[in-house]
């Protein structure tokens, strides 16, 4: 139960991280070249999730996760979600993306670059 | 005050069961689970939304109370439970009880405190999204007593103590913000904010 739990969250906050990214316009993030994708990328994963909770108590009569176990469960699948948005998103567009120059402090970054290259060029001054 | 607390219950309560779509829908929004993690996932998008980065930070600053707010509001119900328990409506009542039966305490309702708390520090900052998890933060509250696992009384209180949690805590935040800003600082410097 904890697991279906952690699950769920895990990929609905993929959704969500993508359809975000996808409207404010962070490339560097974003799975997909169109904002379109990400919109429906968002449909197609937060959507089960939402019908699966809605459900949860018809599949799990007298399921409860503990308020407290619920918390580490989700802030472990939020955490999960945003490390594997960057590590894909920066494997998906590191080539595409590339830039010489990073202008901006913040989010407004990843317009640009991937959250990698980011990095980089911060710590290791490869501007 | 007891009694008029039954009498609406047993009101509410009397709505189950006479049609299926709506008693389908409603245990729906009053599990565990749903408008918790909804609004939790909306503070997750709240993080990276805003046209630019004054509406950002300000997303932002409402987030980290939302989720202070959230922690606190659980606090509070635990306390309270520490030193008052009320049996459940089903344990007392006649109850078309659509829910499986929880057994700790009745008042007040734990997860109506979070999704208020989240909801109001969110409508604090940002009027429309606010509004949208206060509607269903509202609907959440009135499942639970029409599935028949709280009292109105308890609800209402949980709801009481969020929206006082969500003010105290954007009150806080604001007064903290020369503490509050070098933390979003760092956060902006390694990108995450």
């Amino acid at each position: 139960m904890a697991s279906e739990y952690f699950y769920l969250v895990l990929i609905a906050s993929v959704g969500v991280i993508q359809a975000a990214v996808a409207y404010n316009g962070f490339r560097g993030i974003s799975f997909f070249s169109r904002k379109i994708y990400g919109y429906l990328f968002m449909a197609l994963t937060l959507g089960p999730v939402l019908v699966a909770f809605f459900t949860w108590n018809e599949r799990n009569l007298t399921g409860v996760i503990e308020g407290r176990e619920q918390f580490y469960l989700f802030m472990l699948a939020i955490v999960a979600a945003i490390g594997f948005t960057l590590v894909l998103s920066s494997l998906l567009k590191h080539w595409s993306l590339r830039t010489n120059k990073v202008r901006h402090d913040g989010f407004e970054t990843l317009k640009e670059v991937t959250f990698f290259q980011a990095l980089r060029y911060r710590f290791l001054k490869r501007q | 005050m007891m009694t008029i607390d039954e009498n609406i219950f047993l009101w509410i309560n009397a709505l189950a069961g006479r049609l299926p779509a709506l008693d389908w829908l409603l245990k729906g929004i009053a599990n565990d689970y749903l408008i918790i993690v909804g609004s939790c996932l909306v503070l997750l998008a709240l993080w990276v939304w805003g046209s630019d980065v004054y509406q950002r930070d300000k997303n932002q600053k409402a987030v980290i109370g939302a989720s202070i707010g959230l922690g606190l509001a659980q606090g509070f119900v635990s306390t309270l439970n520490a030193f008052y328990y009320r049996p459940r409506p089903f344990t007392e009542l006649p109850t078309n009880l659509l829910f499986y039966q929880p057994s700790d305490s009745s008042f007040p309702s734990n997860s109506v405190a979070i999704v208020f708390a989240i909801a109001f520090a969110i409508f604090l900052a940002n009027r429309k999204v606010g509004g949208f998890l206060l509607v269903l933060a509202c609907l959440h509250a009135f499942s639970r007593v029409y599935v028949g696992v709280h009292y109105p009384f308890d609800v209402i209180v949980g709801a009481a103590g969020g929206i006082i949690i969500a003010l105290l805590v954007t009150r806080v935040i604001k007064t903290l913000d020369k503490w509050v800003n070098p933390v979003m600082s760092l956060a902006r410097k390694l990108y995450l904010a």
